[in-house]
């Protein structure tokens, strides 16, 4: 090895003649600065080009009007509401049985029995099974065999099967990333599982649990193929979680798609939505600082 | 609950065996360990001293390969019993581990996160019982104005000493103590050993060190262990004098004086 030419240019005392390992850096350094750079451009141009063309169309009376021309004039008033309905109801289901799965799987399954990893595996195939068909599961199970119809129920329970799957190992990575030494020092205080999950393992873990939430949320407020067969499409204003509603991203399909002159209102709709998912983002993390000062 | 005394307990340890999966990491131990001395447990690494003294406090119920057969008895409690009620069997032997492993929260809740589980409630005698025991460690004055901050931001010596004021909280009549200072730098190491020291009398201490000198300056009694035919055996204990000046066992003689182990 120590004969091979490698070596002599590595030597040092040669000024201006950079090694090859000095380039290899420098390369891998520029490779690394270059995607980051190509991502976040990327990002940048599409958030650029959406605020452009919606910008102009935002406007307090396009939050709170109802739409009129098929969604080319008025606001998006009711689609808010549903759309804020919609998630609010597949949170309220698919948080708390997100964090039991997760509970289950990280803490009361010794890492490989049978049934975790039936569980994992079903998850797994879940979190990969196409939007559209969680969207006729929905309709037939939720709208015809239970009897909702078409209503914000549905399309709130049909979008919780789906954000469950994510949620659920993302929490549980999270809870099992949490050391084992904090678990043996409440085991040896004499704290039970129950004290030990609730007051030691998952405020450790809730950083974890927020990035899970603000996926789940963002796959839910993107979500289209799914919500057209089960919350439907009806741009009036829900008076019930039985009423169907139209949520923001079908809303922004059906402009782009169906009515020729939506586009403004369809970009000033998109605006709209990443507007909110930053916010539950930005909100999300301010939480989970707050709560958990010593995490960050 | 503040005022009450502390009854450290003598451990009677018989014929305990303890193997994971098909090793056996400690065999046939048999050891006295009289209420409120320091004991300490010496021997070269892997010689199973951290499995023995996980066997005394049912740790070892945490590691799903393990096995313990044999009797542990604290008092008047045998802790191998099916009917000995785990919870409160940890309650009364406290452990301190190898890392300093404070909980991610704020240094007021290390120390009373436990005491409210096992049912203290009142505000007034929680705060007295946490400067008591924040006091006993030599915490107190250096924490005083940030009770409320995250133990994480605490030196490590500063989180060990932390721990220790966490179990000692519980009023324990046994502490078991995992190489306590193996993890620290000597001052920090030194802070600890002193109270560790200030303990005598009011808790029986199991102490498993790899470090002699601080078993000699620490501990009333000493108890070497070796491995033998690949697993842990007690081959000489006694008061501590007497095992590092006059030891019976060859072994024993040999590793006091530095020459194997």
């Amino acid at each position: 090895m120590s004969h091979t030419p490698t070596t002599r240019t590595m030597t040092p005392g040669k000024p201006g003649a950079m090694s090859r390992a000095a380039t290899l850096d420098v390369a891998a350094a520029l490779f690394a600065w270059g995607c980051a750079a190509i991502v976040t451009a990327a990002f940048a141009w599409l958030l650029i080009d959406v605020a452009w063309r919606g910008v102009g169309g935002l406007s307090w009376s396009f939050l709170v009007d109802e739409p009129s021309d098929a969604g080319r004039a008025g606001g998006v008033g009711p689609v808010v509401l549903s759309t804020l309905l919609i998630l609010a109801v597949c949170m309220a289901v698919s948080v708390p049985l997100g964090l039991g799965a997760a509970a289950l799987l990280a803490e009361f399954t010794r890492g490989d029995t049978r049934f975790a990893r039936l569980v994992r595996r079903s998850l797994d195939v879940l979190a990969g099974v196409p939007s559209i068909v969680f969207g006729l599961f929905g309709n037939a199970f939720f709208c015809l065999a239970l009897g909702m119809g078409y209503s914000i129920l549905s399309g709130g329970l049909t979008l919780a099967c789906m954000v469950l799957p994510i949620l659920i190992r993302v929490t549980e990575q999270g809870m099992r990333d949490v050391p084992d030494a904090q678990r043996h020092a409440a085991a040896a205080l004499g704290l039970s599982r129950t004290t030990t999950l609730l007051r030691v393992t998952l405020p450790a873990a809730m950083p974890a649990l927020a990035v899970g939430l603000v996926l789940g949320v963002g796959r839910a407020l993107a979500e289209t193929a799914a919500l057209i067969f089960t919350s439907g499409y009806v741009t009036r204003t829900p008076a019930s979680l039985l009423d169907s509603g139209r949520s923001l991203s079908v809303h922004i399909y059906d402009l782009a798609m169906n009515v020729p002159g939506g586009e403004t209102h369809a970009s000033a709709a998109a605006l709209l939505l990443i507007a909110v998912l930053l916010a539950i983002n930005l909100l999300t993390n301010w939480i989970t600082r707050r709560t958990h000062p010593g995490w960050h | 609950m503040p005022d009450s005394p502390t009854h450290p307990a003598p451990l009677r340890i018989s014929e305990l065996t303890v193997r994971y999966g098909q090793t056996t990491a400690v065999a046939d131990v048999s050891l006295d360990i009289p209420a409120g001395a320091i004991t300490a447990i010496v021997g070269p690494s892997g010689c199973g001293k951290s499995s023995l003294l996980a066997a005394l406090n049912r740790m070892t119920d945490l590691i799903p390969t393990a096995v313990v057969t044999g009797h542990v008895r604290v008092g008047d409690t045998d802790v191998y019993d099916v009917r000995t009620d785990v919870v409160a069997l940890r309650r009364r032997v406290g452990m301190i581990f190898q890392r300093p492993n404070p909980f991610a929260m704020s240094v007021r809740r290390n120390v009373t996160l436990a005491l409210r589980e096992h049912g203290v409630s009142d505000r007034a005698i929680l705060d007295a019982i946490t400067e008591r025991a924040l006091r006993d460690v030599g915490l107190w004055d250096e924490v005083r104005d940030r009770l409320d901050r995250p133990a994480t931001t605490l030196s490590g010596g500063q989180q060990q000493r932390l721990c220790i004021a966490r179990a000692i909280a519980l009023e324990p009549d046994v502490l078991l103590m995992d190489e306590p200072c193996s993890a620290l730098d000597p001052i920090a190491a030194e802070t600890v050993e002193r109270h560790i020291a200030s303990l005598r009398g009011r808790y029986t201490v199991v102490l498993v060190t790899h470090n002699l000198a601080q078993a000699r300056r620490l501990a009333d009694h000493t108890a070497v262990m070796w491995l033998h035919d690949g697993a842990g055996r007690i081959i000489e204990h006694g008061p501590t004098a007497a095992v590092f000046d006059t030891p019976t066992h060859d072994l024993t003689a040999r590793y006091v004086r530095g020459l194997q182990g």
